[in-house]
This record gives structure tokens, C-alpha cells and sequence, in this order.
């Protein structure tokens, strides 16, 4: 089980490695989750995400609906809200509080994230890219 | 329309082979499902590498595209 922060959400639109370590987990069984509000920021986010990506807008929207529909499962806020007081005592920064939560809701879960900041804190294992591969044991072509 | 129950009693090897047969049906019908669930995601996956491929978000942008995302979802919950 591993929860996905929205930075490595966004970077499976950038060629690299993020999707096929998306892929590698999937293939292996590993559960993937993340926030459902993120898919809903997304969707209100279009426009930047087409322009910055120079896709068009309905491309960059089959992308990340296919995302979510096979490989990431998005929960919904109800199942973890209950958590967001204690996250927001363990997150380094409040907004990243709600991802905390989620992953106390599954029982602390570890965060795969590219961000540094979220290593500050020793409740819930967080896992950079290289982590990811090596506690996995992802293989990439 | 009324549903009809039928009862027939056959020899022990015709219930064994009836039943051997509706098994291999099921079977028949679950690998063929599975091998449709495989290709839609093989399908998936290439889509969604092509789409990747093809992006020119860069890696810089990408960061404040996820940092402006997780601002929206911190307020979303009040934050």
C-alpha cells in the first residue's frame, strides 16, 4: 500500500520515470492511493495544466481520469477527515496536512512524495523516488 | 411468466461430465475476461506513456502545479 503526494501525480504528465514506477506498482499489486480532491483541483486547474504542458485541455483530463480510474484509487475526504487534527500536528506544512491524514486513516500508510519538506517528521514513512524503486524493487527498462 | 423448476434424475458419470462441462464454461468465460481486463490495461498504459510523452511540462512547473493543487485541497478542507 502507498499513498501518492500530488507532486508525483503531476509529474506522470512529464516524460520520465514516475509513470513507469506508477506501472512497476501496479504490476506488482501494490495498492496506490491519493486524495479524491486532487482529481477535483485538476479539473479546475485545466486550463494551467494545458497551457504549461502545451496539451490541450481534454487530453490533459483522459489523462489523469485514466490515472485514477486503473491505477490510482482516489478516496474521498469522508474517509480520513477524521484524522486531519492529529496530521496537522505531525505535517511540517498545513497543507500538506490533509495527505497525513490519509495515510493515518490507512493505518500509516507510507507517502510517496517528491517533496523534502515531508521527511520532517517521523510518524509516517515517506519514500522519494529512488525509495520507492528500492523498497518495491521496481525494475525499469 | 412463472419459473419452472425441472428435476431429472440421470446416471452418476452424466452428472459428473454435466458438471465437468459448465466448469470449463466458467473457466472458458473467466480467462477470456481476464485477458480483455489485461489488453484494456496494456491499452491504458500505452495511452497514458504517449500522453507523457508528448508533454512539455517541465519539471520546475510541474512543482508549482502541485504546490498551487495541494493550497486548493488544503483550503477544500478548511485549512
Amino acid at each position: 500500500m502507498l499513498i501518492l503526494d500530488t507532486n508525483v501525480l503531476i509529474s506522470g504528465i512529464i516524460k520520465g520515470k514516475v509513470l513507469d514506477i506508477i506501472f512497476g506498482l501496479y504490476d506488482k499489486g501494490i495498492k496506490l492511493f491519493c486524495l479524491q480532491l486532487v482529481l477535483e483541483e485538476i479539473k479546475s486547474k485545466l486550463h494551467i495544466i494545458s497551457k504549461q504542458s502545451k496539451l490541450s485541455e481534454e487530453v490533459v483530463l483522459f489523462f489523469f481520469s485514466n490515472l485514477f480510474s486503473e491505477f490510482v484509487k482516489p478516496i474521498p475526504k469522508e474517509e480520513y477527515e477524521e484524522f486531519i487534527s492529529e496530521a496537522k500536528r505531525i505535517s511540517p506544512h498545513l497543507k500538506d496536512a490533509p495527505l497525513f491524514a490519509l495515510s493515518l486513516s490507512l493505518d500509516k500508510a507510507p507517502i510517496w512524495s517528491r517533496e523534502q519538506r515531508l521527511k520532517r517528521q517521523s510518524v509516517v514513512n515517506v519514500l522519494n523516488d529512488e525509495d520507492v524503486e528500492e523498497v518495491f524493487d521496481i525494475k525499469l527498462e | 411468466m412463472k419459473e419452472l423448476n425441472l428435476k431429472l434424475e440421470v446416471p452418476d458419470e452424466y452428472a459428473q461430465e454435466a458438471q465437468r462441462l459448465a466448469n470449463a464454461v466458467i473457466a472458458e468465460d473467466l480467462m477470456l475476461k481476464s485477458l480483455e481486463q489485461c489488453a484494456k490495461v496494456e491499452l491504458q498504459k500505452r495511452l497514458l506513456k504517449t500522453i507523457s510523452s508528448k508533454s512539455k511540462l517541465s519539471e520546475k512547473k510541474a512543482y508549482e502545479l502541485s504546490e498551487l493543487i495541494k493550497a486548493g485541497v488544503a483550503k477544500r478542507h478548511g485549512l
